[in-house]
């Protein structure tokens, strides 16, 4: 009798013990998480808004849901898509992929080649894709059959920013004025002013200072030629076909090539906005979200700071040309894997866009948010507690104007669009910078600036130039 | 069942007491031993051990990186000095005005932008920098204002990412415009041409500049550039708010002049996430803390240590009250304790050995701190603990739960039982066969049950055979009884076709009084057995033999053709008898006499009653002439007998109607006074055959009217006395002596009704026990306990029996009355004065009287007065009466004549 009641009492005991063991197993450890890797080539303050909003999710619904995303940043744009077209081949040394990475529509078409990107159309009902601004999500499809590649999360456009202190001054002494500064020709002919009025103040010949720089080459030829009523690349079905009209291309030559050399703009450091604060430039077109890089001093050779304002415009346009703008920042994509981490994924990325947090992103970081109920400065503010910073002020009302005024305008991907854009971003800037400092060393050398400048000046020197570009391009679309 | 379950205890107590108390005590054994073991400090010290090893774990983890890939700086500074050398030597540089300005340094420093930049993405730094300063810093260390210095800082602001290809993760912070230009990375937001060295508040912020600068300066550049490495903290450069670990080492030329230096930057935000605080014990309530502290800020001797923390690794708020200092109080072997907030914290400092022995800066130490809640960190002691407690309650309440699951398992087949039981007890049923109950100790208990059930039952058979036998037989002889005789007598007679010729045989055994006496009760039994065993051999089995009672015996012979078999079985019988002889205990062998009568069916009678009447008169007819012989019953005799039938006839009557006697009083005389002090009552009877109170006596003994005698005697005798003091012819209160049968007693009934109706008589009653009658105790205690007797007893007729003086002892009687052959010629007899003498000092001894009855001589009265006998009796004195005579004169005066002498 005494056994039965011991090994009974043991058994009880033995069950609670289990129990026990049970739930505190089940206390610390849940069922475990799905881990998301995103990739991100974002710097700065976006770096920092991106990583603040990662963990708000993983503290919020993340935990909720079982699901930890983990950020890393990749460098630049190119960097990145080198990064996940080294892991997606297996490179030695190279990192796991990603479930998400940023991507431009290039990269994301040449990743969806490779069939590495999960299609999210599935995710997104007709109701949720008509919250996003027109065309960001069509830019995603890459000219796939209803299938969406790509997640808009933040776009950009250009903005004319410019030093208000210093074009200040130059316009109270010159008259000139910040309207002069709406279209390429009038950005041209104010430039040569400033150069002009600057070279003046030294008693040095030819030392005149340039107004402005610009940052993507290529979105200049491609927004140029649709102003001027071209498309330089048209995308059907993957299919590119080229229309490099020489006529606009030599438009564009004429009010960036043809300014560049003679001094009016100016190209030197890593970035304009580098070039801005080392005083060589005083404006700049360049992505909104690069605008809260502009600096607030300018530093003199000699370490000497001066503080400036920056003011923004609208990017210039051609003169009587149509309202287009280039529209771009890089969204989202998913690498295909299991259905448990893309539906995390998705479920991350939809709570990144959802319009508060979307507008909290973009306003840290420059960008645009994607939402139609955001693209306003009424939802911008509603979603601050604070007020904004006057520069941030100017970038987002005149980036959200841009947006609600033009003809929003990215070139569709295609097999060898990164490459086709390399060329459009290098080929006549790189030949401007060599020029432009050619033809300064041939003034530094006695030449008179104007001899010094005429090779360049030439039709058959922008001929030579056209062809061979041309060539190039071909070669990219064939 | 029920009732003895209260005083007891249920199964369920019975087995929770116990196990409870087994439960907790060791529950208290375990908690005792745990306590007196230190188990719990032992837990708690090893978790400090644990987060010991944690921290130096980590320590030494960012030992090695500090030590072998940060401050492993001696190809990139041997290669800055050859660039340095080789610009100096073609004459771009001039070392006493390069500090000044950017012009100078531009070549050098853009130069220097790649190796820089490969160093820190091999070192995985954030920073890499250069500070050119060919001049003495000494003057200006007070302030730290040591102005604008040309240099270089490029910074990337997570070295952890895979490093840019074009450079797109950097930017430069510090480095003149050509620089920037000419090195294809963007500026720094709070990018500056020239390193500032404003006034600080703190001019220690410029120690990672100032202090390996000047060691170098002051030793003349006499040591390898890596002697003077300098762990430090730096503000951040470009106005940030945070803190940066610093290691930097003098640049100097091969001359031994120092013109700059060289160093790398690990951001506090970089640092954060190469000390993951989660990993330590308490988990997210950890903090790692890197912190330098100075020389002069440790205090070896109190143990006290001010750290200057660069990054605190932490998520928890509460470590955000670090400041900008942490004051370890006391510390020893590393550990030390700090409050944060309300809580305590464990700290554990693990000191790094960064420094070359003898360096000018041996003393610096970079400190890594592990600091956890004190609470955190015993976490899993006061967890073991808690689930101790709460597996010591579960085993209680399973203790609890298991009693009473046992208790209910065991006590309902055992409450079935029991209630099976009781209603086979209520319904008196056959014991029910009890059911399995599938326990082994309860079944084996059910079997023994069930097995005694039947062998109660069988039990109750035997008893019932026993019980019946009991009725019909004889227990000692195991012949029938006299009532399974008659029985069967009966019906024998009432049907004469089986009785055919039958015959009544009474039988008794001769002198068995005398062989009780002689040799005792039990071997009487067995010479009764022997007789009984006699008879049987004796006779032809079929017929009868039934003891009647004492010693004796029936005979039913029956189913006879003729009366003369029947007589010739009788006379064998008589004649087998005396072959038969009993061992007596002292050897002798004792003879087996049998007096016996027979009457005979239907000569003699038809029925059973007359026929057991005639025999049992034939039986006595042998008794009185002689005894051992055995007679058939003769009408002859019979009818001349009818005289004793006669006389019995008349005592029945006598006794029925017992006024019909009548009794005189014979005075009993005080010896002294001559005064009558009682009157003896006695018998008068005067019918055709009873002449005298012998004649009655004798006869109701014979017919067993003792008892009727006794109550005659005590009623007609108290009527007739109380007669007489009506008549007044005695004076109240005179006791009044009455004889008695020692073997009976009169019925409660008539004694109470007497003796309430004669108070006076009863109060003054002696009873006379005579001493012929055998002696028996019970009688003699009874007639004592006679309801409203308060008299005294007599012994009678002292000296003409046995045993006269065991009775004397038995009775302890008031009077002795010596009896009238002692007192006859007593004056003659020598010895009978000697008795009468013994009996007088043996009574008054005790205060009894002596009494002497039939006295007859005045010689006898004498000797009796003589001999100092209290009270006499006799016809000298007076003659029993009705109305009794005064004492004679003769007897008075023979008082008197000795009164006066």
């Amino acid at each position: 009798m005494l056994k039965r009641i011991v090994s009974f009492s043991l058994l009880v005991c033995a069950a609670f013990m289990l129990c026990l063991g049970g739930c505190a197993q089940s206390q610390s450890a849940p069922a475990s998480p799905t881990h998301i890797s995103v990739w991100t080539y974002y710097n700065g303050d976006q770096l920092s808004a991106f990583h603040h909003l990662v963990g708000d999710f993983n503290s919020t619904v993340g935990k909720e849901k079982g699901i930890v995303v983990e950020s890393y940043n990749l460098g630049s744009v190119n960097d990145l898509q080198d990064a996940v077209v080294d892991s997606i081949n297996g490179k030695v040394g190279a990192q796991p992929v990603p479930n998400i990475f940023a991507a431009y529509a290039d990269t994301a078409y040449a990743i969806d080649q490779m069939g590495m990107l999960a299609d999210l159309a599935p995710y997104l009902s007709e109701e949720e894709r008509a919250l996003y601004v027109d065309g960001y999500l069509e830019e995603g499809t890459l000219g796939g059959e209803g299938a969406i590649k790509i997640f808009p999360v933040a776009k950009s456009v250009e903005l004319f920013i410019i030093s208000a202190t210093d074009f200040d001054a130059f316009a109270a002494e010159t008259g000139a004025s910040y309207d002069d500064l709406a279209t390429f020709e009038g950005l041209t002919k104010t430039a040569q002013r400033y150069y002009e009025w600057t070279d003046a103040q030294t008693e040095a010949p030819n030392d005149g200072k340039a107004l402005f720089g610009r940052d993507s080459m290529a979105n200049y030829f491609f927004i140029g030629a649709k102003q001027l009523g071209t498309s330089i690349v048209e995308v059907h079905d993957g299919v590119a076909t080229l229309d490099f009209n020489k006529a606009t291309v030599r438009k564009l030559w004429d009010n960036y090539y043809v300014p560049f050399v003679k001094g009016y703009f100016d190209a030197s450091a890593h970035y304009r906005s580098d070039d801005v604060k080392t005083g060589r430039i005083i404006a700049l077109v360049g992505s909104s979200s690069g605008a809260t890089y502009f600096p607030r001093q300018v530093v003199d050779e000699n370490g000497l700071e001066r503080e400036i304002e920056m003011k923004v415009l609208p990017a210039p346009q051609f003169e009587g040309g149509e309202a287009y703008a280039v529209q771009q920042g890089a969204g989202m994509v998913v690498v295909d894997s299991s259905p448990e981490e893309v539906e995390a994924s998705i479920e991350f990325l939809e709570w990144f866009t959802s319009p508060e947090r979307n507008t909290q992103f973009s306003v840290l970081s420059g960008y645009l948010p994607v939402m139609k109920s955001a693209n306003n400065m009424e939802a911008v503010h509603a979603a601050f507690e604070e007020e904004l910073d006057d520069n941030m002020e100017q970038v987002l009302s005149v980036g959200l104007a841009t947006v609600e005024s033009n003809t929003l305008y990215t070139p569709k991907a295609f097999e060898q669009g990164g490459a086709f854009r390399a060329v459009l971003e290098n080929s006549l800037s790189s030949m401007a910078i060599e020029d432009a400092a050619a033809v300064k060393a041939a003034v530094a050398a006695g030449t008179s600036y104007e001899e010094a400048l005429e090779p360049y000046l030439s039709d058959k020197y922008f001929n030579t130039w056209y062809e061979k570009t041309k060539a190039e391009l071909e070669a990219l679309v064939g | 069942m029920a009732e003895a379950a209260n005083k007891q205890r249920s199964i369920f107590a019975s087995i929770l007491v116990p196990l409870m108390t087994l439960l907790l005590s060791e529950i208290v054994i375990f908690a005792s031993i745990l306590g007196a073991s230190g188990v719990f400090s032992h837990l708690n010290q090893n978790n400090r051990d644990i987060l010991c090893q944690q921290v130096q774990s980590r320590k030494d983890n960012l030992e090695n990186y500090f030590v072998g890939t940060v401050s492993n700086f001696d190809a990139l500074a041997s290669q800055v000095n050859e660039r340095t050398q080789e610009l100096i030597n073609k004459g771009a540089l001039d070392l006493s005005t390069m500090d000044a300005g950017t012009g100078q340094t531009n070549e050098l420093l853009s130069s220097l932008v790649d190796p820089l930049v490969s160093a820190m993405r091999v070192k995985r730094v954030n920073g890499a920098f250069i500070i050119v300063n060919t001049h003495d810093l000494t003057n200006l260390s007070e302030s730290g204002a040591y102005g604008k210095k040309p240099g270089i800082l490029i910074h990337d602001m997570d070295p952890s990412a895979s490093p840019s290809l074009r450079n797109d993760d950097l930017v430069i912070k510090r480095g003149s415009t050509e620089i920037v230009e000419l090195s294809s990375i963007t500026t720094d937001i709070a990018w500056k041409p020239l390193f500032d060295f404003v006034g600080r508040e703190d001019p220690g912020e410029y120690d990672f500049f100032y202090a390996p600068w000047q060691a170098a300066y002051e030793t003349e550049g006499s040591k390898d550039a890596s002697d003077y490495a300098f762990w430090g903290i730096a503000p951040d450069v470009g106005g940030g708010t945070g803190y940066n670990l610093v290691y930097s080492v003098p640049l100097i030329l091969d001359d031994g002049t120092v013109y700059g230096i060289l160093g790398v930057s690990l951001s506090s935000a970089y640092l954060q996430s190469l000390l993951p605080y989660a990993e330590m014990l308490g988990g997210e309530n950890s903090a790692y803390l890197l912190g330098v502290v100075n020389e002069e800020s440790i205090d070896e001797a109190s143990k006290t240590a001010r750290i200057r923390p660069i990054v605190v690794s932490a998520k928890a708020p509460v470590f955000s009250e670090i400041g900008s200092t942490l004051d370890l109080s006391s510390y020893s072997s590393h550990e030390a304790l700090y409050k944060l907030g309300s809580e305590d914290y464990y700290a554990d400092c693990e000191f790094m050995r960064l420094y070359n022995n003898n360096a000018p800066f041996e003393n610096r130490r970079v400190v890594l701190a592990g600091l956890v809640a004190e609470e955190s960190l015993h976490h899993f002691s006061n967890r073991v603990l808690s689930m101790i407690a709460l597996a010591a309650f579960l085993m209680l309440v399973a203790g609890v739960l298991g009693s009473i699951i046992i208790g209910r398992n065991l006590s309902r087949p055992i409450k079935q039982l029991a209630d099976d039981v009781e209603n086979a007890t209520v319904k008196r049923a056959e014991m029910p066969h009890l059911a399995q109950t599938g326990i082994t100790e309860v079944d084996s208990l059910t079997g023994a049950i069930n097995s005694l059930a039947k062998d109660i039952t069988s039990v109750k058979q035997l008893e019932q055979q026993r019980v019946e036998h009991e009725r019909n037989y004889d227990l000692l002889t195991g012949l029938m009884n006299r009532r399974s005789l008659y029985l069967r007598a009966e019906e024998i007679f009432e049907n004469p076709e089986e009785a055919k010729h039958a015959a009544i045989l009474f039988l008794d055994i001769d002198d068995m009084k005398k062989y009780n006496d002689s040799y005792g009760h039990y071997w009487g039994d067995k010479y009764i057995y022997q007789v009984a065993r006699c008879f049987e051999d004796s006779v032809p089995n079929k017929v009868l033999i039934a003891r009647n009672a004492g010693d004796e015996f029936f005979m039913l012979f029956y189913g006879y053709d003729s009366r003369e078999e029947i007589e010739a079985d009788i006379h064998a019988l008589r004649d087998n008898i005396p072959n038969y002889t009993v061992l007596a205990p002292d050897g002798a062998a004792i003879p087996i006499n049998i007096s016996g009568g027979a009457s005979f069916y239907p000569e003699d009678s038809t029925r059973l009653s007359e026929l057991m009447k005639l025999a049992d008169y034939t039986m006595y007819q042998v008794k009185i002439t002689g005894k051992n012989n055995i007679i058939s019953f003769d009408l002859k005799n019979y009818e001349e007998h009818s005289s004793v039938r006669q006389a019995v006839a008349e005592l029945n009557d006598l006794l029925l109607n017992y006024r019909k006697s009548e009794y005189h009083f014979q005075p009993i005389v005080n010896a002294f006074t001559g005064e009558i002090y009682a009157y003896e009552a006695l018998m008068r009877v005067s019918t055709e055959h009873l002449n005298s109170p012998d004649d009655v006596l004798t006869l109701a003994r014979q017919e067993g009217r003792l008892a009727g005698v006794e109550e005659l005697t005590f009623k007609r005798a108290f009527e007739c006395f109380d007669q007489l003091k009506h008549e007044a012819a005695i004076p109240a209160g005179t006791p009044l002596f009455i004889n008695s049968f020692a073997s009976v007693v009169i019925s409660d009934e008539v004694g109470k009704k007497l003796f309430a109706t004669y108070p006076d008589i009863a109060s003054n009653l002696v009873i006379e026990i005579t001493e012929a009658e055998t002696m028996n105790d019970e009688a003699m205690e009874a007639k004592r306990a006679i309801p409203g007797f308060n008299g005294s007893l007599a012994l009678d007729d002292y000296g003409s029996g046995y045993n006269s003086e065991i009775m004397l002892l038995e009775l302890k009687p008031a009077y002795i009355k010596v009896d009238i052959s002692i007192i006859r010629h007593i004056d003659t007899s020598i010895d009978k004065q000697r008795i009468v003498e013994n009996v007088v000092a043996y009574a008054h001894e005790r205060g009894m009287y002596i009494v002497a009855e039939g006295v007859e001589t005045a010689e006898e009265m004498n000797t009796l007065m003589d001999l100092g006998v209290d009270l006499l009796q006799g016809y000298f004195l007076s003659r029993p009466a009705r109305v009794p005579e005064p004492v004679s004169e003769e007897a008075l005066n023979l008082i008197k004549g000795r009164e006066a002498e």
